[in-house]
């Protein structure tokens, strides 16, 4: 299953309850706060095994957050990226 | 790829109508076909015709419109989200006596069936939210 989650508060963290092995979560919109690990932890410090993070990149950017404050194993896409990552997995859940 | 879309929540307030768009060309650039757009919730204003943003922004209404135009993408606006926001269809405000022109081009007022249908008719039915 995909996960769409566009906060970092609760919506983020009823996400990380819920996802399991195989899961894909993409941080879109404010979420994308969540990726930053400097200089505080952020709800992803402790990696899910099995579930791949993406963070949106136009979102990163327009938030002014550099992928060097990131965790490392977070991955991203563009809006290309988005479609594609839609495309490889069903269900979609959106999480706002 | 057969895909429908949900926004429910307000243009310019919230980002959701933005990431919506930018999902949308993404996904017709790659050949992806976008059955229906459903506006439900505050995603009716959307739909509102006299919407006049400044001129250096982005009209985030006529940009539907166009979209409906170019692409053939439904655009279904959900009838009792919008009815209780005063956005009447032509013949219903006709009736009751509200404003005839609420609607901008291309978009059309319809149920939850309409929002069911799309679930059903297409690969991947995308929610984007306040």
């Amino acid at each position: 299953m995909l996960y769409i989650v566009n906060k970092k508060g609760d919506v983020l963290r009823n996400c990380l309850d819920t996802v399991s092995t195989d899961d894909v979560i993409l941080l879109i919109e404010s979420a994308v706060y969540a990726a930053v690990n400097k200089p505080q932890p952020s709800v992803l410090s402790e990696r899910i095994s099995g579930v791949a993070i993406y963070a949106l990149l136009p979102d990163m950017r327009a938030r002014g957050i550099d992928v060097a404050r990131c965790y490392e194993y977070i991955q991203y896409v563009d809006y290309a990226g988005f479609v594609d990552l839609v495309e490889q997995n069903n269900p979609v859940r959106s999480c706002c | 790829m057969k895909i429908s879309i949900q926004i429910n929540a307000s243009p310019y307030q919230y980002q959701a109508a933005d990431t919506a768009w930018h999902f949308i060309q993404a996904a017709i650039a790659k050949g992806h076909k976008v059955y229906r757009i459903f506006f439900y919730h505050d995603g009716v204003y959307n739909a509102y015709r006299d919407s006049r943003p400044p001129g250096d922004e982005r009209d985030i209404v006529k940009r539907w419109s166009g979209l409906q135009l170019e692409h053939d993408v439904d655009l279904v606006v959900c009838v009792s989200s919008a009815q209780r926001r005063g956005l009447l269809e032509q013949s219903v405000a006709l009736k009751v006596g509200g404003y005839e022109q609420a609607l901008s081009d291309g978009f059309r007022i319809a149920g939850l069936g309409l929002l069911m249908e799309a679930v059903i008719e297409s690969d991947r039915h995308i929610t984007f939210g306040a």
